[in-house]
């Protein structure tokens, strides 16, 4: 279980973790059914047909399969995946009354931001005991520097300074902005200046407006930006 | 005629040197002349000798200047008065005392109509008569003859006002005639008199008709018709206010041009009589106010003044007031565009009106700043609140201070996370420019925060830093260094962190700089102001002031250290202290004499002297008190070793956290010390190794003497001196809050003033002792505390899958199975785990009526007459005082946080109380960011009962207070024992109307911010008017109040939910 901010790479581990092709990712929403995990009947002419859902094909094949966002999809999809999280490693198919051992590579990885959707998205003891936990933070102020400038291209002392600028945006949380600005949007940032787009100008769009619609907010962080960049 | 003669003549008049010449010139006369002389003399005699005299002593002078006619006639005149059916012997000698010249000058004929005229007058009162003659004679020559007749026509018509004290009043009337003929015209001689009577008793005749107000005579006439005739009309309504108009307006005029100041006369007469009862407040300032208006604005600007009198007469006052500030903000045209809307206001509704143009509403405020350059805190708190919690990781709360300067205030509680942020910038002329200096000093305080400024090493038991800089054994001065040092420091070391502000700042500084520059003497604030600008700025790109020049040449090297990025806020006290011990005057360095001696002879003289310390208590005789010179070791060293630097303590000091005293230094000077005060850094840093002492060398003594006296100039610019800041010390921070007045429909703008006053607690007694009155209660509370634990769980039923069984969804399932029916899976339930964010303020009504017992005591009872003889000798333990409301809250409150302990949410505690919108007390007990210590136990057994109950204002603190609180859930817990009171707490002192919708106000303002606030009234008439002021479920009301400390969990149980 990847359990991160917003922005933090959680959507990115698993990916380097694997091997090219050897990865299925579902991003989880609110319509997501058990059906669209596990399979479905498809009618094909005059006969319906099983179609096996991403987790199945994982299941069978020994893939990865990457839950992206596992709290947006409903309760009683995530229940689907319990026989297969613990000693059972069973994915049980009601439609087809079969039960489908894992392959022993089968992995699931799961990823949820814990703190910005609303407590009743939180994710269930039952499930989350399932899993060993990667936390995924903001990294500190040389390592996020160190992603920014190795992901974006800027050099190092660009990179500290979008760094520091996230760190001190992150004061904010809960104080005006519901979550604190992301390596991914420093990254971005990051990116407009090494396409020659003026320091400021470049948080300004990159960061600010990304983070808060609220105005005074947007104000406060350009101004902060000011502060940082000549 | 020999007796007659006798009575007059030789014995009496010979007597004076006067007498004895007057003779001598008469017989130089001629034996005729003389002759003549002594005859009518004689003839006066038979009346009055004492007037035979006057006329014999001025008669040969008169001789001389009319000839023989004209002195017949002249000594006839006279002997008429005497003659007189009245025989008026006090106008006769008036009469004998015109001066020669001046008769020669008026002409008999005018002489005559004079007597006439006083005739007339002795006619109606012989007592008046005297007084008319004896106050004209010195000036009857510069009298017109119809000036003189309205002069008697009026005093004759005054004798006849008001019964007999008519009389007096004519007295005074003519007994004026020195100054008032002087000055006034015929005409006015009507309307001054009528003023005359009309503001009697409030200025009694003799004050009114004996001095002429100062400037009076520099009005024009039609000035002074339109003064005396707004007077009699204000008079008819308020005496007292006319008599102030009268005596106070034409001095308070003086300065303005002649047609300003008709302007302003107008509009007094348009709305004098109305708004009569303002008139005592608005007349001394009134020619000021009109002064501050930029001059060639000030017609325009009285032209708007009196087109608002005449629309809205009340209005006029207020504006009047309003109109510099206006002026200051805003173009011409801008006021003109205010004033229009205030108008409508106005005609709409009247209070609003004058709260309007007095610029009190808020509409009024910012209608009048949309249309200026200035920033203003209300425009930008919100962002710089973001900026500075941004930059220093701390959440803040913003209070406004006065004036705008480079060098921002420190906090006398730092804990408290406020920051004081001028009200207004409107230095620069781009509103963008003046958004900036807000900036620059938000910048400075976030720096404060970010780079340790409150963590300067100063002795525990002084009380804080600022407190520590304010103590009376340091020179004034310090404190105001201690702003420059560190503001260098924290400059330079936000330009390290942050090199965008490297250029605002030097571009702030050099604005700052350009502004004071036309200065020719600037105050100390200023000065101070400049010299950090100076420091700030790229000194090749600016030429500094001439006054700025030495001092900045002498503070520039010594604070260049503190540039490094090891320099902490203690090196920034040891150069502010270093500096203070020679810039302070010499009386307030008796405490650094020892230091100032040396660093004085340092800069006269010793540089020159390797071995200085030979004569310490030679030459400089100037510095009080020289102490005997201790014993120390010849110097190691040559002085050229001498470092004054910054940093390190010295190794052998074991923590010292005692900055230098002089008396230190100096023996560490001349031990050989090399007092370096840079973290043993020194070598690698520029700008160490700097002599102080060399610095203040390469001056001049008297320059450096000019430097103190320009530093410790009284400071006019409206910033509180140090000493003043001392007297009122425990006051604390001051905050201004906008009220809500339903009369006007709006806010009064920054109406109430707040203070922030820490409370001295006591050893803790009071909580000890409720903690052992509620032995049994407390352990139950806090098992009741306990079982909100669980409740930081939520149970969410209806799940396929959970932690437990749902018994009712599983009993439905097995119904739906045996009725053959599909079953519903959703049987389980889970918990979801809450965390519990919650902050909580506890805010205590501190009024004088918590004073009151909770059980009145029962009336004495006296034994009955035989049971006297039973008399109880024994000792008798004195009664316990009766237990206060007061006391009761405090015993809720201890419970409360015993409580409180075992779910650890955040909460604070302050009280409040004040006397009047000025003077709101907001009392400090414990802050969200102190732990329940000993100190806090001691301040909530300190909480006593104080004066009046404002709170709205307290209401409005508090929200504030939690916006700087970062928690998902804020309460305001507000205990109180009555209604908002306060005495002037809406017009009407006895409607409560006013404060509970003030309080209304204050309270929704409070829900807007997201705050949850719940009133807990201990008055049993609490429902009538709580439940206008908020819903029925955020407040109640506890008819027991015994029984509060055992209420008040259970109602933070219900009320506070995470």
């Amino acid at each position: 279980m990847a359990c991160s901010l917003c922005g933090t790479g959680n959507g990115t581990a698993p990916g380097e973790g694997a091997i090219a092709g050897n990865l299925i990712t579902v991003a989880c929403h609110e319509d997501l059914t058990g059906s669209d995990l596990v399979g479905r009947y498809l009618i094909k002419g005059d006969e319906t047909v099983w179609i096996d859902g991403p987790l199945t094909q994982a299941v069978k094949a020994g893939a990865i399969c990457y839950l992206d966002e596992i709290v947006e999809a409903r309760k009683d999809t995530i229940v689907l995946i319990h026989p297969l999280t613990d000693h059972r490693r069973i994915l049980p198919i009601d439609k087809k009354g079969e039960i489908i051992e894992a392959h022993p590579d089968f992995l699931l990885v799961i990823s949820y931001n814990p703190g910005y959707q609303s407590v009743l998205k939180d994710l269930k003891h039952s499930t989350r005991q399932r899993f060993v936990t990667i936390d995924f933070d903001y990294p500190p102020r040389d390592k996020e520097a160190q992603i920014i400038a190795h992901e974006s291209g800027v050099d190092m002392d660009m990179a500290l300074a979008l760094a520091k600028l996230g760190e001190k945006v992150r004061h904010l949380k809960a104080s005006g902005l519901e979550e604190g600005v992301s390596t991914r949007l420093l990254i971005y940032a990051g990116q407009l200046i090494q396409r020659k787009l003026p320091a400021r100008r470049a948080c300004r769009v990159a960061v600010s407006t990304s983070l808060t619609d609220d105005l005074e907010s947007q104000r406060a962080i350009d101004a902060l930006a000011s502060s940082i960049f000549e | 005629m020999d007796s007659v003669r006798a009575l007059w003549f030789e014995s009496h008049l010979f007597g004076d040197r006067e007498g004895r010449r007057a003779h001598a010139a008469a017989e130089r006369l001629g034996p005729q002349a003389h002759t003549t002389i002594l005859a009518v003399a004689d003839r006066l005699a038979t009346a009055s000798p004492v007037v035979a005299q006057q006329f014999y002593r001025c008669a040969w002078a008169v001789w001389t200047v009319l000839g023989a006619e004209s002195f017949a006639r002249w000594a006839d005149l006279g002997c008429a008065l005497l003659t007189h059916d009245l025989a008026l012997r006090d106008a006769a000698l008036a009469y004998f005392s015109v001066r020669p010249r001046a008769l020669a000058r008026m002409g008999l004929d005018r002489l005559q109509t004079w007597c006439e005229a006083g005739a007339r007058v002795a006619a109606v009162s012989r007592k008046l008569g005297a007084v008319f003659f004896e106050s004209t004679a010195p000036i009857i020559d510069a009298i017109e003859p119809e000036l003189l007749g309205e002069w008697v026509r009026q005093g004759i018509r005054l004798q006849g006002v008001g019964g007999w004290h008519g009389e007096f009043i004519a007295q005074a009337y003519f007994g004026a005639a020195r100054q008032a003929l002087r000055r006034l015209r015929a005409a006015e001689l009507g309307a001054w008199a009528h003023l005359g009577v009309a503001v009697q008793p409030a200025l009694r005749e003799g004050k009114f008709f004996g001095d002429l107000p100062a400037g009076l005579g520099s009005l024009s006439v039609t000035d002074r018709s339109v003064l005396f005739s707004t007077a009699i009309a204000v008079a008819a309504v308020n005496p007292p206010a006319a008599a102030m108009l009268y005596t106070q307006l034409p001095g308070a005029l003086m300065r303005l041009q002649p047609i300003v100041r008709h302007q302003l006369l107008r509009v007094f007469q348009v709305v004098g009589a109305l708004v009569a009862s303002s008139l005592p407040d608005i007349v001394p300032v009134a020619g000021a106010l009109v002064h501050d208006i930029p001059a060639p604005r000030r017609q325009a600007a009285l032209d708007i003044l009196l087109a608002v009198a005449r629309d809205f007469p009340a209005g006029a006052v207020p504006l009047l007031r309003s109109l510099p500030v206006a002026y200051e903000e805003v173009p011409h045209a801008a006021v003109e565009q205010w004033v229009q809307r205030g108008l409508s206001i106005a005609a709409a509704n009247e209070e609003a009106g004058i709260a309007y143009f007095g610029l009190q509403s808020r509409t009024s405020v910012k209608v009048l700043e949309a249309a200026s350059t200035a920033a203003t805190l209300t425009d930008v708190q919100g962002l710089l609140r973001k900026y500075v919690h941004m930059l220093s990781g701390q959440p803040v709360s913003i209070r406004a201070d006065d004036p705008f300067r480079l060098r921002p205030p420190l906090e006398e509680f730092p804990l408290e996370n406020e920051i004081a942020l001028p009200l207004k910038i409107d230095l620069f002329a781009t509103h963008e420019d003046n958004c900036r200096a807000y900036r620059f000093v938000a910048a400075q305080l976030a720096g404060r925060r970010e780079f340790g400024t409150y963590d300067a090493a100063v002795p525990a038991d002084t009380g804080g830093l600022l407190r520590f800089l304010r103590a009376p054994e340091h020179p004034q001065l310090l404190e105001e260094l201690f702003l420059v040092a560190e503001g260098y420091r924290i400059a330079s070391a936000l330009a390290r962190t942050y090199p965008g502000l490297l250029r605002e700042q030097r571009e702030i500084a050099a604005g700052v700089l350009r502004h004071h520059a036309s200065e020719k003497v600037p105050s100390q604030s200023v000065l101070l102001d400049a010299l950090l600008a100076a420091l700030l700025t790229d000194s090749a790109a600016i030429t500094l002031p001439p006054w700025l020049q030495p001092l900045a040449a002498v503070v520039a090297p010594c604070v260049a250290p503190l540039r490094d990025a090891q320099a902490s806020a203690d090196d920034s006290l040891r150069v502010a202290q270093a500096l203070a011990a020679q810039l302070a005057p010499m009386e307030q360095r008796s405490e650094l004499s020892f230091g100032d001696l040396l660093l004085d002879k340092v800069a006269a003289e010793a540089m020159y002297d390797p071995y200085m310390d030979d004569d310490l208590a030679g030459p400089s005789s100037e510095a009080p008190g020289t102490a005997v010179m201790p014993e120390l070791p010849p110097p190691q060293s040559p002085p050229e070793d001498l470092q004054l630097q910054l940093g390190e303590q010295q190794e052998d000091a074991g923590g010292l956290t005692v900055p230098l005293s002089a008396e230190e230094l100096q023996r560490l000077i001349d031990a050989g010390a090399d007092l370096r005060m840079k973290q043993g850094h020194g070598d690698d840093i520029e700008g160490l190794g700097l002599y102080i002492s060399d610095l203040l060398g390469k001056l001049p003594a008297e320059q450096l003497e000019q430097l103190r006296q320009l530093l410790n100039e009284p400071d006019s610019s409206g910033r509180p001196l140090p000493r003043r800041w001392l007297e009122r010390r425990g006051e604390g921070a001051s905050f201004y809050y906008d009220e809500w007045d339903f009369h006007i429909d709006d806010y009064r703008q920054r109406w109430c003033r707040l203070r922030e006053i820490a409370v001295d607690g006591d050893a803790g007694e009071f909580f000890n002792r409720t903690l052992a009155e509620y032995a049994q209660l407390i352990p139950e509370v806090r098992r009741q505390f306990q079982r909100i634990r669980p409740e930081m769980y939520r149970i969410i039923k209806g799940l396929e899958d959970g932690e437990d069984f749902d018994l009712n969804a599983v009993v439905n399932a097995r119904v739906d199975r045996r009725a053959n029916r599909a079953p519903s899976p959703k049987f389980y339930v889970a918990r979801t785990r809450e965390e519990r964010d919650v902050a909580t303020l506890f805010l205590i009504d501190m009024s004088a009526s918590t004073d009151e017992p909770v059980h009145k005591p029962a009336p004495p009872v006296y034994p009955a007459d035989d049971a006297l003889p039973a008399l109880d000798l024994r000792p008798v333990r004195p009664a316990a005082p009766p237990r206060r409301i007061i006391d009761i809250t405090k015993e809720a409150l201890v419970v409360m946080a015993e409580a409180l302990a075992e779910i650890g949410d955040a909460y604070a505690i302050y009280g409040f109380s004040g006397h009047g919108r000025n003077n709101v007390e907001f009392y400090l007990v414990k802050s969200f960011n102190e732990p329940l210590s000993t100190a806090v136990k001691g301040r909530i057994g300190a909480i006593e009962p104080k004066r009046s109950t404002r709170m709205g204002t307290a209401l409005r603190h508090a929200t504030e207070k939690l916006a700087s609180v970062n928690s998902r859930s804020r309460h305001i817990i507000l205990l109180s024992d009555g209604f908002p009171q306060d005495f002037d707490y809406g017009q009407d002192r006895r409607s409560n109307v006013y404060g509970l919708r003030d309080t209304t106000a204050a309270l929704r303002e409070a829900e807007a911010s997201g705050i949850t606030p719940f009133c807990i009234t201990v008055d049993k008439a609490g429902h009538d008017y709580l439940r206008e002021m908020c819903d029925g479920s955020r407040y109640m009301v506890i008819e027991d109040i015994t029984a509060l400390p055992r209420e008040l969990p259970k109602i933070y149980q219900r009320v506070v939910t995470a």
